[in-house]
């Protein structure tokens, strides 16, 4: 029986606790620390397994339910959480300032995909980072302390983590609502921050530490051995054969390589980002590119950036490690969304700099990738876009003819590293119709797919399909209009996620990675004729021959 | 010919409209801003409900799922969800009963408004079930695509 049936008990709880009625509550005039925290099945992760835990060696491994009555906190949590919050505060000069510094002036307050889906008074930003500064107020700075009452400051108790782990889980580090904010207060961080503190006591989420246990384990999110990852590449070669006619030859873990090309690793084994994945074998083998693929830095991702900022570093550094070790001049990477906001903004001050690999240049076209100078990692997005201005590709863009297109900018690669146009510009070169969706829902106004930073776990549909609300809406407005039915976007959690998202808000509209649209576009030298692009769906305007 | 009593609706739709709302919100525990894109797609279906609910067509249908789609993945048990359409009988009950309206509607008329309000409520659960399938599908498919080259493997 599904995992998700509700059990006979359950039912009738449901029917003593809460006596099915009609509407009656009235809560206006209530306090927001009034409002009451209930965990419902669809609002909650499950938590982190004992088994994973110990893995990590992480706090408190236990069997327990965001649903339980008691969470069986460790002994002395308050003091853990406490002296956690208190050595953040001198180690994190930034978190101190966001705690510090917010007028409520309220301009994040309808900026949050969360709260604009959920309506939810406690997902607008500075009332998510009241949930903590409520607690910092009342038992640090001095002057607030004897304000007790005044300042809204309020006591550490179990209901208070309870909503920690509620609201800080129903936060994506979007950072859309950082745009907006007149102090620069990064809601984001201070999230960082809470997940941190609550991982202390042992309240986590499996979906972010099975695959942080994994990738410490075997290098990659899904903890795929390395033959299985060759296994997988090799069938993904096969197929390229079976559409093109033409045998591509990806190397793994080969030393000396000019590039070490590390990507998600959800294109190796997931749905649809195989077959962006395909696209950039056939764009490697289209330019005779001297790369190779680490079996052991199998993972562009990194999960540890929703976790700590320890278990970032470490996952980070095993890409560097190995690029060291293989002896490359520099690394290339694919389409990902949080990858590249490590490497781009936390990489060079954790790792780095990485002076044992080169500044990197395109062995093609020659372009020297300035802006990559320190983190020697070039995003494959830039350097397609270098490509096609050189005129280095053979491009057909009536190959993607069948899909009319529009570009979800992700939300750590726009607003995390301000890449806007080369997406685009590789996008109207590989295809023929593009439609924008509105100003407000993109660059670096993009709307969250609702389910990054690690909460695109299955249990936690029904949140995400809220927290995607916004996104979905825009999407459905250039459905409408254009008869838009293609998604573009180059992060694995929105291939992961979108799909979804689509299926249920707007039917019609399917997800593609950029790089899966150029392989479609891309002609190659001694290709068998394209009838079927990479989904092996059939192409418009190439069809067999009736002979 | 005109229903008598869906002529009543349409002319007090606004009325109608704004007390539905008002009861809509109250499903949230007060954890829903009157003034946000989902009450705005709320309020866009209910009137969508209203105009089309004198009979069955392709619109009503589509109002129910528009509805339903909004209310299938909210934080709440689905007697919650329907009691909305219990609070629709009474909100017109009220409303042509203890106003002027009184004199405009027969009994008979009356009675056939509750009825197909109760129809109404049961194609809306109908509707709310299918989206809470929706989302099983939707759960099963995300993990087949996780697998995807697993499954494939397995399968060769």
């Amino acid at each position: 029986m599904s995992k998700y049936v509700p059990k006979q008990s359950e039912l009738k709880q449901e029917f003593e606790k809460k006596k099915p009625a009609l509407l009656k509550e009235d809560f206006s005039g209530k306090e927001w620390w009034d409002l009451p925290v209930e965990f419902r099945d669809g609002n909650w992760c499950f938590p982190g397994k004992p088994e994973v835990l110990e893995d990590l060696g992480f706090p408190n491994p236990r069997k327990w339910a965001a649903t339980d009555a008691d969470w069986q906190l460790p002994d002395g949590w308050e003091k853990t959480i406490k002296d956690g919050l208190k050595s953040r505060l001198k180690r994190f000069r930034s978190f101190k300032l966001f705690l510090d510094t917010c007028v409520r002036c309220g301009a994040c307050a309808d900026k949050c995909h969360f709260f604009l889906g959920t309506g939810d008074p406690k997902n607008m930003p500075v009332l998510r980072a009241e949930l903590i500064r409520s607690v910092y107020r009342n038992d640090f700075p001095l002057a607030e302390k004897i304000l007790k009452g005044f300042s809204g400051s309020r006591k550490l108790t179990a209901e208070v983590i309870k909503e920690w782990h509620m609201y800080f889980n129903q936060c994506t580090e979007c950072r859309r609502c950082s745009v907006f904010c007149p102090m620069g207060i990064d809601t984001a961080e201070i999230t960082m921050m809470a997940r941190e503190l609550l991982n202390l006591i042992g309240v986590n989420n499996n979906w972010i530490l099975a695959p942080v246990s994994n990738c410490n384990r075997t290098g990659n999110h899904l903890g795929i051995e390395p033959h299985t990852f060759v296994q997988n590449i090799e069938s993904l070669v096969e197929d390229i054969e079976d559409l093109t006619g033409i045998k591509v030859n990806p190397t793994f873990n080969r030393k000396g390589a000019e590039i070490l090309f590390i990507t998600p690793s959800g294109d190796v084994f997931g749905d649809p980002g195989v077959y962006t994945m395909m696209g950039y074998l056939l764009l490697f083998h289209h330019i005779g590119l001297d790369y190779t693929i680490s079996t052991y830095a199998s993972e562009g991702g990194n999960f540890g950036l929703f976790t700590s900022n320890e278990m970032m570093k470490k996952l980070n550094a095993k890409m560097y490690h190995e690029a060291e070790r293989l002896g490359v001049k520099w690394i290339l990477g694919g389409e990902c969304g949080h990858m590249w906001r490590v490497v781009h903004q936390y990489m060079d001050t954790m790792n780095g700099p990485a002076n044992f690999l080169e500044e990197p240049v395109s062995p093609i076209t020659g372009t020297r990738f300035s802006n990559a100078a320190s983190t020697k990692m070039v995003h494959v997005a830039e350097f397609t876009a270098d490509l096609i201005h050189h005129n280095k590709l053979k491009l057909d863009p009536k190959r993607n003819d069948h899909l009319l297109t529009t570009f979800h900018d992700s939300c750590n690669v726009a607003r995390g590293m301000g890449m806007f146009e080369e997406p685009r510009y590789v996008l109207k070169n590989v295809c023929n119709s593009f439609h924008e969706m509105a100003e407000n829902t993109i660059r670096e106004q993009t709307f969250c797919c609702g389910s990054g930073s690690g909460l695109n776990a299955e249990e936690f549909m029904d949140i995400r399909m809220r927290g995607g609300f916004p996104r979905a809406s825009a999407v459905r407005q250039v459905q409408e209009k254009h008869k838009v039915n293609t998604l573009v976007t180059i992060c694995a959690i929105d291939r992961a996620s979108l799909p979804t998202l689509m299926k249920y808000w707007n039917p019609g509209v399917s997800v593609y990675g950029l790089h899966e649209l150029v392989g479609n576009a891309l002609v190659m030298k001694g290709e068998k004729k394209r009838t079927e692009d990479l989904r092996e769906n059939p192409m418009a305007g190439f069809e067999e021959d009736e002979d | 010919m005109t229903i008598e009593w869906g002529r009543a609706v349409q002319e007090n739709k606004k009325e109608i409209l704004d007390a539905w709302m008002e009861r809509s919100l109250h499903l949230f525990s007060g954890k829903m801003a009157a003034v946000s894109p989902v009450a705005e797609a709320l309020s866009q279906a209910l009137g969508m409900v209203l105009d089309h609910c004198e009979k069955n067509s392709e619109s009503l249908t589509g109002a129910l799922v528009q509805l339903s789609r909004i209310l299938a993945v909210q934080d709440m048990p689905p007697s919650r969800t329907m009691s909305l359409f219990f609070e629709l009988k009474k909100i017109m009950t009220d409303l042509f009963l203890k106003s002027a309206h009184k004199q405009s509607l027969k009994p008979v008329d009356l009675d056939a408004l509750q009825s197909r309000l109760e129809e109404l409520t049961l194609q809306a659960f109908d509707s709310y079930m299918m989206q809470r399938e929706r989302i099983c599908q939707l759960k099963l498919d995300e993990n087949k695509r996780m697998l995807f080259m697993q499954l494939r493997r397995a399968e060769a």
